[in-house]
């Protein structure tokens, strides 16, 4: 308990928030094309500008924690963030990783079933809950496009079973990969090379495997010629087709 | 039915991907007890009793509704399709998602030959009381009436043997 209040009071101390703007945030917003805020017209955009407010979260400071009460909704505009859960064995499951465009928060309970925390230093579009599902009422183009887009967070759990369905921890990294790649593309990003902003241990809670295991595969598709290390956070895919058919299909 | 939506029959292979979902109505859940919840709704008891977890997916292949569906045999209709465990998520356009499962449950019913559907909403993954009350509301304005009662006692069953 005391860890979960310490936690809760350093998302007050690590968060900034700006609710007044000379140049209004959305108008200057790279991710806009790519999330749920496009189908919008100006009017409606007016009125989702005026419940939300922007946030900043220092990298490693939580967002919300599980089964905190789900009182906002955040669509990241900056950053990354890791979505995880909490196993009854103390254990932690990530089951998932959210990028610019995406949104998250839009939890089924009045709880949220995911702690979420930034990976790097994250900006978000803040909405008040209650606010926000009283607009979406008004506004059926962005409800629509929110189911489009499913919620991140259970597209982001969806994505999961599937690679750690049936697969080699090879197959496994290749195929996180170049799911990340897709996202890229997806949120208007170049698909390669692919940043990794989060860490190999991240990596390997999220695919079920060890952090040497995930060292020793990306060493050997590194050995292999298949992709190189530019740096701790970025990778390039040298041979994407090949990734792809180890993949299989993702 | 919404186009972007349509449903999916899942089967051995598919029913992981619907695990998030479950998660999401039920936090505590795990992945072997969805699964073993699971596994017995995938195969027929025969060709002319069909019965599956039919899931409503977009076009990305993302799951965002799910229910159980049985025929079975009925009484005075001769034929009934039953539906249970009915998942819609509390997300933005779960109208939508709704409508879709709606709209695949009257094409079962027609495809199977049943002159009536079951839809039942007191069921294993019990819902929370606002999902259960927007369910009902929802049944109802999708033309379902309100027939019978069916009643629940929690009985102590402290030594009798665990079902799994």
């Amino acid at each position: 308990m005391k860890k979960k209040m310490a936690s809760r009071f350093s998302v007050d101390a690590a968060t900034k928030t700006h609710s007044l703007h000379l140049v209004h945030p959305c108008d200057v917003c790279e991710v806009r094309p790519y999330s749920a805020c496009a189908a919008l017209n100006p009017d409606e955009q007016a009125h989702l500008v005026e419940i939300m407010t922007t946030v900043e979260v220092d990298a490693h400071q939580p967002i919300f924690d599980e089964a905190e009460r789900a009182q906002h909704v955040f669509n990241v505009t900056e950053g990354a963030v890791k979505i995880y859960k909490l196993l009854s064995d103390g254990r932690r499951q990530i089951t998932g990783f959210l990028f610019p465009g995406d949104f998250l928060g839009l939890t089924h309970n009045e709880s949220y079933a995911y702690s979420a925390e930034a990976l790097t230093h994250t900006k978000l579009c803040r909405f008040p809950r209650q606010k926000l599902e009283a607009l979406l009422d008004e506004m059926p183009k962005l409800e629509q496009r929110l189911l489009g887009m499913a919620s991140h967070e259970l597209a982001a759990a969806q994505d999961q079973m599937i690679l750690l369905g049936r697969k080699s921890a090879k197959e496994r990294v290749v195929s996180f990969l170049m799911m990340l790649s897709n996202a890229a593309v997806r949120h208007g990003r170049p698909d390669n090379p692919v940043g990794l902003p989060m860490t190999r241990n991240d990596m390997g809670d999220y695919l079920g495997l060890s952090l040497e295991t995930v060292s020793r595969a990306l060493t050997q598709l590194k050995t292999q010629g298949l992709i190189q290390l530019l740096d701790e956070r970025r990778v390039r895919l040298a041979k994407p087709e090949a990734m792809r058919e180890i993949a299989g299909g993702v | 039915m919404n186009e972007a939506l349509t449903p999916r029959l899942l089967d051995k292979s598919t029913i992981d991907r619907a695990f998030p979902l479950v998660r999401n109505l039920v936090p505590a859940m795990t992945q072997e007890r969805w699964t073993q919840f699971a596994r017995p709704h995938l195969s027929s008891r025969s060709p002319h009793w069909p019965r599956g977890l039919m899931a409503i997916q977009n076009p990305k292949g993302y799951i965002l509704g799910l229910f159980v569906f049985e025929v079975r045999d009925d009484l005075y209709e001769n034929r009934a399709l039953c539906i249970d465990n009915i998942i819609v998520p509390n997300l933005p356009g779960r109208d939508l998602v709704w409508t879709a499962i709606v709209d695949t449950a009257e094409h079962l019913a027609a495809m199977n030959g049943c002159r009536v559907i079951r839809a039942g909403l007191a069921d294993e993954l019990e819902p929370a009381d606002t999902d259960r009350a927007w369910l009902s509301a929802s049944l109802e304005r999708a033309g379902y009436s309100l027939e019978g009662v069916r009643a629940v006692k929690r009985v102590d069953s402290a030594g009798a043997a665990a079902p799994h």
